[in-house]
C-alpha cells in the first residue's frame, strides 16, 4: 500500500537528509528492529543525495505491506550511463560542489545496495528507478 | 563520558546543545560523508571538518551522540537552525583532527 509520495528538487543540497530522516521516524513507528532502521536511513539518506546531485528532479515512494517496507526512487533523468561501472566501489560522476562538500566518493550505490534487502537499479536517458526493500521482521 | 562530561574535560566549547547527557559510546572521525553514513555507529562523537548544513542531517541520521568540528570551525546561521531543530550537540576544537583524536585518546577513548 503507497503511503506518502515525496517530491525531489534536483541540487537542492538544503533539503537533503529531509525525505529520509521522515521515512525513518515513519520505519520507527512501524516497530521496525534498530539494526533495520539504521539500515533504512543510510541507504535511504545515499539514494536521496544521489537524486539531489545527479539527476533532474524526481519522486520518491514509500509503500509498506505486511512483510516490507519498500521505497522506490523515480527520477526524470539523465539516467546512469553505466550502470555496472556506477556500482564500483570509487566510481563516481559527482561535480566539484557535490565533492567540496564530502559527496561524490563512489561509495552511495555501493551502500545502498550493503544496506538493502533487495535492490533493483533501472536507467536510461529518461530516468533512473531504484527500488529498495526492507524486510520488516528480522526473522523472515 | 557523557558529552557534558567531554566539554568538561577539554574546555572545547559548545555550538549547539542538544541532550548533553548521553553518553559517548566512541569516536568516528570522517569527512567524506557516504564513508560516515556506511562506518558511523550509534552513539559515537564525530570529529570533521565539514561544517555545511548536510552534517546534521547524517549526525541525526546516524544518532551520532554529537558532532565535533575542528580548527575552531563554527556552524553558519542556517545550518545552527537546522542542528536546533533536531537537538544535535555540536562542540569545536581548536585543534586539528589529528590533535582532537589524541586529546580524545589521552581521555580513555
Amino acid at each position: 500500500m503507497l503511503i506518502k509520495t515525496y517530491e525531489l528538487t534536483a541540487d537542492d543540497f538544503t533539503q537533503a537528509g529531509s525525505i529520509s530522516s521522515d521515512i525513518r521516524k515513519i520505519a520507527k513507528g512501524y516497530g521496525m528492529s534498530q539494526e533495520t532502521i539504521r539500515r533504512v536511513a543510510v541507504a535511504c539518506y545515499e539514494a536521496e543525495i544521489n537524486m539531489i546531485i545527479h539527476s533532474h528532479g524526481g519522486q520518491i515512494e514509500l509503500s509498506i505491506d505486511d512483510e516490507w517496507f519498500n521505497i522506490a526512487f523515480k527520477d526524470v533523468g539523465p539516467g546512469i550511463e553505466n550502470i555496472e561501472l556506477a556500482m564500483k566501489p570509487g566510481w563516481s560522476t559527482a561535480d566539484v560542489v557535490a565533492q567540496n562538500m564530502g559527496f561524490g566518493a563512489g561509495l552511495g550505490l555501493p551502500n545502498i545496495k550493503k544496506n538493502s534487502d533487495t535492490f533493483n537499479l533501472f536507467s536510461d536517458p529518461n530516468g533512473t528507478l531504484l527500488q529498495l526493500g526492507f524486510k520488516r521482521k528480522d526473522t523472515l | 563520558m557523557t558529552i557534558k562530561e567531554l566539554h568538561q574535560k577539554t574546555d572545547w566549547p559548545f555550538v549547539m546543545q542538544g541532550n548533553i547527557d548521553q553518553p559517548i559510546t566512541g569516536i568516528h572521525t570522517g569527512d567524506l560523508l557516504s564513508y560516515v553514513m556506511g562506518h558511523g555507529k550509534t552513539g559515537q562523537a564525530w570529529i570533521t571538518m565539514q561544517t555545511h548544513q548536510n552534517i546534521i542531517a547524517i549526525a541525526s541520521l546516524k544518532e551520532f551522540s554529537c558532532i565535533i568540528l575542528i580548527d575552531d570551525n563554527d556552524l553558519d546561521q542556517q545550518t545552527l537552525g537546522i542542528a536546533a531543530d533536531n537537538e544535535i550537540n555540536v562542540l569545536k576544537s581548536p585543534l586539528d583532527a589529528f590533535e582532537t583524536i589524541k586529546t580524545l585518546v589521552k581521555l580513555g577513548f
